[in-house]
């Protein structure tokens, strides 16, 4: 980088490393890891110190705490239904986990735990999981004549629609994953690409360095659409699950 | 309020409107806050209430980042944006639904791949299930951005 050859290396910060030293290295705690469980504990003391003063008028913590509350609630009452209630938990827990790996990896020296496709695509298969055991526990197996072989369907196209039911019903998790992952890849390449190109300009003496605004005032503005896409694919995420879980116990 | 004091109190009154819709109180035209509220002055570029705007109006609602934020303002705008419209639970900006398609039509055909090869593998047909599930799975996308893009039943 000394030379002004700095290498754009758009990938190389996604790669993962042992962090805390030898006793994180003997269990391969990473980056990943250390913000997965400060993420957690981040949504906790939000929580637990947000909702302490128990106000009637609250305070701006404790506002935060409610807000995020009667957010997913009204999520969840919307989306499935009455019956959503009962599903508050979950989606409250994946949408802050999301939420929170997308919002640590805009800071410094953060990482976006959500960027790794093995990270949302557990995640994924967690939700379709979850979503066919609702369904097989709500309405028994009359869930998979329901579901992918519809009522009034000609019994001649049998099969061609049990084949494609079944692939769309199996694409749900690859596609939750591919677009939260892919999201956040590309916010981060582009904020590396042009991060080198301020570095690479200012080698390339005064002019350079005065063009290399360019690239910086970009990045600037990237950074407020990158908190706008960390949200929006939160909430993606979280009701899109809110709505295989309402297909799940309303079968369509 | 002077006129001049206008633009500040835009802003203030667009925090307002802000504060009661995310309480599901009423929209900015009803009750307690009268005319001084929408003074002109405050409504354009206010971030915080853009689906609350009346339909008519083009200027908020065609921004993207307003109309893409759906759980900022919580659930009022968002029962209001969709009530009308009726459309399937994801409607965005144009680049978010052409991701959304894109992501639908790729999985279902990554899946099917996956299934097509898995089972030549297994009973040895080698290049026919893959082919046949190829088609089903170009198929399966259709269906797919069909299901998400729909009116909802």
């Amino acid at each position: 980088m000394a030379g002004g050859e700095a290498k754009i290396d758009a990938l190389g910060q996604f790669k993962l490393a042992t962090v805390l030293g030898p006793l994180g290295g003997s269990v391969n705690f990473t980056q990943a890891n250390l913000f997965m469980v400060l993420g957690g504990l981040l949504v906790l003391a939000l929580i637990h110190y947000g909702m302490k003063p128990r106000a009637v008028v609250p305070g701006r913590l404790q506002a935060l705490a409610e807000m995020a509350y009667g957010f997913i609630d009204d999520m969840c009452h919307e989306q499935i239904g009455h019956e959503g209630r009962r599903f508050f938990p979950f989606v409250f827990t994946l949408f802050f986990f999301v939420l929170m790996g997308n919002l640590l990896g805009l800071l410094p020296y953060g990482f976006t735990y959500t960027s790794h496709i093995a990270v949302t695509f557990a995640l994924a298969v967690m939700v379709i999981v979850i979503v066919t055991g609702v369904a097989i526990f709500t309405h028994g197996t009359t869930f998979f004549t329901e579901y992918f072989f519809p009522k009034g369907t000609p019994v001649a196209l049998a099969p061609l629609v049990i084949p494609i039911e079944v692939i769309s019903y199996l694409s749900r998790p690859v596609s939750l994953s591919i677009r939260l992952f892919a999201n956040m890849v590309a916010g981060h390449v582009m904020f590396e690409v042009f991060a080198t190109f301020v570095v690479m300009m200012a080698g390339a003496g005064l002019l350079g360095t005065i063009g290399a605004i360019g690239p910086m005032a970009l990045n600037v503005a990237l950074m407020g659409f990158e908190l706008l896409v960390a949200f929006l694919q939160a909430y993606v995420f979280a009701i899109l699950t809110c709505i295989y879980l309402h297909d799940a116990v309303h079968l369509h | 309020m002077t006129d001049q004091e206008g633009g500040q109190d835009g802003t203030f009154a667009a925090r307002l409107r802000a504060a009661r819709a995310r309480q599901g109180l009423a929209g900015p035209r009803r009750g307690l806050a009268g005319p001084g509220i929408d003074t002109p002055g405050g409504n354009g570029p206010a971030p915080d209430a853009p689906g609350q705007d009346e339909p008519g109006r083009p200027g908020p609602d065609q921004t993207d980042p307003g109309r893409s934020i759906p759980g900022r303002g919580s659930a009022v705008e968002e029962r209001a944006a969709k009530r009308p419209a009726s459309q399937g639970a994801l409607s965005g900006t144009p680049w978010g639904i052409g991701m959304r398609v894109g992501t639908e039509l790729v999985s279902a055909m990554v899946v099917a791949l996956a299934i097509g090869w898995a089972l030549d593998r297994w009973l040895g047909t080698k290049p026919v299930l893959l082919a046949v599930f190829v088609l089903l799975g170009g198929l399966a996308g259709v269906a797919n951005v069909w299901r998400a893009f729909a009116p909802r039943r």
